[in-house]
């Protein structure tokens, strides 16, 4: 069981964290990865994940991302504590 | 089979073409008119380092447009003649043919090359790690190259049967850069600098033949849906299931794509969304994720007809595709065969999100 309160990860997902993430009007616009910068043209999905609530998880915001780079990136964010994470990385 | 890497300079560029200047990109000299090549400046260089190297020189920023042209020239070029190529810009890049004599080579540049660019270095090999290398340090050999030259290019070529000792001296760096980072880092530890100095690694890297020599085709895989009445609901999943299909035929034939087409036919007629991406594939999973980019955008009115193409196809060895994954590789790029166990979440956005329903359900 994870700390209350704490976004806890299962050993499948192979979250990666995030140095910086730059946001505007509550939305992710440019993110720091392995020391390079990820600028966001387009914002795809956009879903929250309630966790496991019942072992004190808290809510997980999720946001599908193309990058000037081309690539499609998954970002989740611990809203309360602004942790952000890539979730998946597709291409 | 020759490769031939080359490294372009002096290129031709639209607008104003001045005596004495520099083009700069990102603080780094992307090129130079003749006379700064002949005083040492050379692509990458610090532009702080002009200064002293090449003081009345005017910098000129960079910007795509100026080279759009010769660019797009190069690779209609590249497209009627080699049998491969990989020029991802205008600068550098490689190509194949079946053998590149000294002849040929001075054809090449006087009647081709001249066109585009005023200086270059080539190297020419078998491979094109090889013909990377030789264009960089190919001077230092000159018991293993042969040196061309012609105006003001050049090129490092492989000398007959020289080409295993070539091999062996080729710097660890010049390997790809999709090796598991644990390889370099467990390389330089040793101290080992060169493919001769990793026990077996000279067998592993001929052998396999990595490093991106892929066979172009300008045959197009296409995949058709056409409906009675305009389709509103559910494209996604049709364009997942398509997609699929898509995967299958490259799975099948060996090959990737590198750029991907949605055609919408509708009333109003015709939409097409495509994507060109620096890397084929033919990963059923990859290619799925691709075309569902291309519906960030969608058509302007429900379509009657979805087309899905797989443009640019080229051939991909198989071995090169695995070169060095292991199975959490594999499962990590999403391979239908490899071992795979879920997160919660990942099972849970099964159900809706068509991204992920990739392979896992249908399993």
């Amino acid at each position: 069981m994870s700390p209350e309160g704490i976004p806890h990860f299962s050993r499948e997902e192979k979250v990666r964290p995030i140095s910086q993430v730059r946001i505007r009007n509550h939305v992710p616009y440019q993110f720091f990865l392995n020391g390079q910068s990820h600028k966001i043209i387009r914002i795809m999905d956009y879903w929250r994940d309630v966790s496991e609530w019942w072992r004190g998880e808290p809510e997980l915001w999720f946001w599908r991302v193309l990058t000037d780079r081309q690539g499609v990136y998954e970002l989740v964010c611990h809203p309360q504590s602004n942790q952000w994470w890539v979730y998946h990385v597709y291409d | 089979m020759t490769v031939v890497y080359w490294r372009l300079a002096h290129l031709k560029r639209s607008g104003q073409d001045q005596d004495g200047f520099i083009v700069e990109r990102e603080n780094k000299v992307y090129d130079t008119d003749p006379l700064g090549w002949n005083n040492g400046v050379r692509q990458g260089m610090s532009i702080q380092e002009m200064k002293w190297r090449y003081p009345y020189a005017k910098i000129i920023p960079w910007s795509k447009k100026d080279y759009q042209s010769t660019y797009d020239n190069l690779c209609q070029w590249l497209n009627d003649n080699a049998l491969f190529y990989v020029q991802d810009d205008v600068q550098q890049g490689y190509w194949g043919c079946q053998e590149m004599n000294s002849n040929q080579w001075q054809h090449l540049v006087t009647s081709t090359l001249l066109q585009w660019a005023t200086r270059s270095t080539m190297g020419i090999a078998s491979h094109s790690l090889l013909a990377q290398w030789l264009a960089h340090e190919g001077a230092h050999y000159p018991q293993l190259t042969e040196h061309w030259t012609q105006a003001h290019h050049e090129a490092y070529v492989a000398r007959e049967n020289k080409e295993e000792e070539l091999w062996k001296l080729l710097p660890l760096e010049y390997l790809p850069e999709n090796i598991p980072e644990y390889y370099p880092k467990d390389w330089k530890k040793r101290g080992w600098l060169r493919v001769g100095d990793v026990p077996n690694l000279y067998t592993k890297v001929k052998t396999r033949e990595f490093g991106g020599q892929h066979f172009k085709s300008t045959a197009v895989i296409r995949v058709e849906k056409r409906f009675d009445s305009p389709v509103e609901q559910g494209i996604p999943e049709l364009v997942r299931i398509m997609a699929e299909e898509i995967a299958r035929i490259l799975r099948e034939r060996r090959q990737g794509s590198r750029q991907l087409r949605i055609i919408w036919e509708h009333e109003q007629g015709d939409e097409m969304r495509k994507r060109t991406w620096p890397v084929q594939t033919e990963n059923p999973q990859q290619v799925v994720t691709r075309f569902l980019t291309l519906l960030s955008v969608l058509p302007q009115a429900p379509p009657q007809g979805i087309i899905l193409e797989a443009h640019q196809i080229e051939d991909l060895r198989a071995e090169q595709m695995a070169w060095w994954s292991g199975p959490v590789v594999r499962r990590f790029q999403g391979d239908p065969e490899g071992p795979i166990s879920e997160s919660r979440r990942t099972r849970m956005l099964q159900y809706w999100d068509p991204w992920r329903r990739g392979h896992s359900l249908d399993r």
